[in-house]
């Protein structure tokens, strides 16, 4: 059981990054609060960062360096016009398949 | 990395750039590109001076960069982890937990090292069982052997007393004599200092 929720999970993870850099850009760690805020969903640095730089590398996300007002420096990530097409197909992919095993599932139950 | 740390003392960087080091060979491991580790590694550094800033000290102590480093992923998660849910039941509030997973739809693999690792070990174990057999064996033949040394001895000796000077090797016969009690004097020398 474990394992197919892992699997399950996986794929939604970097919907739910590109999800969350749909408004607005945003650094590393804030995306973490950000998932962990908007969405419970407990994500680390060791998920989260490779997966954003798989992104960047796909051309799905752009990188901007910047310093903060605290000081250290950030790394701000935004999605490029690339990104937000795959988010829209990824949406509309989600939300078709949800309703599709929604529907299956209620029917078995009543 | 350095020059971003440059508010930290020597000491507490060199903690920090260990961590980043370590993450950097835990990506090694994976087929992760050099631009996606200078990336990762670069993002967590972000992370750390991130909550160094948030510690409300004029200098981070210590105490303070160690705690901060233990609330971060171990290295290895960047590596070979794997993603495991979790739910809070606090209070019927429930949220997902993903830790230490690698990149998504990455393989994982078998650290090359650990496999080596392993075949030494199982080498080193095959050795040695074969030095404890060999010598167990080796004992039992030199055992022998000095024990039939030092009966031809003896007869031999008897044989050259009593053969008015027509036999020689006197000598000889003293040595295969000794030769017992010699390697029972040696085997216990040597259990003694085993069990030292």
């Amino acid at each position: 059981m474990n394992v197919w929720t892992t699997e399950i999970r996986r794929g939604i993870v970097e919907m739910c990054v590109l999800s969350v850099l749909q408004e607005e850009e945003g650094y590393g760690y804030e995306i973490i609060e950000r998932l962990r805020k908007e969405a419970d969903l407990e994500l680390t640095e060791s998920t989260i960062y490779p997966l954003l730089a798989r992104l960047s590398k796909d051309g799905l996300l752009l990188i901007r360096v910047a310093k903060s007002p605290h000081g250290p420096q950030r790394r701000y990530y935004r999605l490029t016009s690339e990104g937000k097409r795959r988010l829209v197909q990824m949406i509309e992919h989600w939300e078709s398949l949800n309703k599709s095993v929604s529907k299956l599932l209620k029917g078995r139950s009543q | 990395m350095n020059e971003l740390l440059t508010e930290l003392a020597p000491s507490l960087q060199r903690l920090v750039d260990a961590r980043l080091d370590n993450i950097d060979r835990a990506l090694l491991s994976t087929d992760t590109s050099r631009y996606e580790r200078r990336q990762i590694v670069s993002a967590v550094e972000d992370q750390i001076q991130e909550l160094i800033s948030r510690i409300n000290r004029d200098e981070p102590t210590r105490e303070d960069v160690l705690q901060i480093l233990a609330s971060l992923d171990p290295p290895e998660a960047f590596g070979t982890g794997s993603m495991k849910p979790a739910r809070d039941q606090e209070a019927g509030h429930q949220s997902h937990r993903f830790a230490a997973s690698p990149l998504p739809g990455t393989e994982t693999k078998i650290s090359r090292l650990a496999i080596v690792a392993v075949s030494l070990a199982g080498f080193s174990i095959f050795l040695m069982s074969t030095v404890i057999v060999l010598s167990f064996i080796g004992l039992i033949l030199a055992g022998a052997a000095s024990l039939s040394a030092a009966t031809c001895g003896i007869v031999s000796l008897c044989q050259i007393i009593h053969s008015n000077g027509r036999l020689t090797g006197k000598g000889m016969s003293i040595m295969g004599i000794i030769s017992f009690p010699l390697l029972t004097l040696v085997c216990m020398a040597y259990l003694v200092l085993l069990s030292m």
